[in-house]
């Protein structure tokens, strides 16, 4: 099958107590998309922090906003001294 | 307790029978007392019988209450090896080929600061488990710093990586970090010395 026909898959993982949990959207459905935004913006809304990159194996850096066209997204929550 | 010896004395006769299990004096009144009504009662066994039975739905009603408690127990042990082997999963996933060696060998790694270029070590440690490194790899000092809510260990290594190696978010960190002066006897391992 062509590569470039198949539609490329984001995934956001959200730190929690359970390990994290997944949230996968194809970058072409607008469902999908408006979904994974979101529960982004919900969280950020609750003081995590967001890094991204357009790929999965590139490192990850700080984004403020959703991408819909970033590969791997990965939600850490606030950070507090200990 | 006067008040709670009509109740007592009611009780063992309810349970035991007229008399059975008291001093003899008492024994001897509740025999007065009950007159020609234990006559008429049924016989002791029966109601030895009943006692026993109620031990019985006593010691049932224990041992499901213990049952239950370890199955708990274990669902929870369960569920905190499957998120702590969850969080490994993802933090292997975010180390670089070079990190992920590192912390397979020595269950840590090193991570250069996104806008100090500072050489952090990631230690796996409940706390003060990141180790602020000089050039020549000696610690500087320790950090105490980890993410809200009880996430488990491997997501806080990866957590703190994410924020040490972004520009913005290190200045963040470092803002928020109780420091702590070095432990006597940090070492270098070889592997960071290479690292470098």
């Amino acid at each position: 099958m062509d590569k470039a026909s198949q539609s490329r898959i984001g995934e956001m993982s959200v730190m929690n107590r359970s390990g994290h949990t997944q949230l996968k959207w194809h970058m072409d459905s607008l469902k999908e998309t408006a979904a994974a935004e979101d529960m982004f913006n919900h969280l950020i809304g609750k003081g995590y922090s967001a890094f991204g990159s357009k790929t999965k194996a590139a490192p990850k850096h700080a984004i403020h906003e959703f991408d819909s066209t970033m590969e791997d997204v990965v939600l850490v929550p606030r950070i507090i001294g200990g | 307790m006067p008040a709670a010896n009509p109740l007592w004395r009611s009780l063992c006769r309810h349970i035991v029978g007229p008399g059975r299990g008291l001093a003899p004096d008492v024994r001897a009144g509740l025999a007065e007392e009950d007159g020609a009504r234990c006559a008429v009662q049924s016989p002791p066994r029966g109601r030895f019988r009943r006692f026993f039975r109620l031990c019985d739905t006593i010691r049932e009603y224990f041992l499901h209450a213990q049952r239950k408690n370890a199955q708990a127990w274990q669902d929870a042990l369960q569920k905190e090896r499957r998120a702590k082997r969850r969080s490994l999963c993802l933090l292997l996933k975010l180390l670089n080929e070079e990190q992920r060696r590192e912390f397979r060998r020595s269950r840590q790694f090193h991570v250069i600061g996104g806008s100090t270029g500072v050489r952090y070590r990631i230690r796996v440690d409940p706390f003060s488990n990141i180790d602020v490194l000089y050039p020549n790899g000696t610690v500087k000092h320790q950090l105490c710093v980890h993410p809200t809510g009880e996430v488990p260990i491997y997501d806080k290594l990866a957590a703190q990586m994410l924020y040490l190696q972004d520009a913005t978010t290190e200045r963040r960190l470092l803002r928020k970090a109780n420091i702590l002066p070095a432990r006597a006897g940090s070492y270098v391992s070889s592997s960071a010395a290479a690292w470098h």
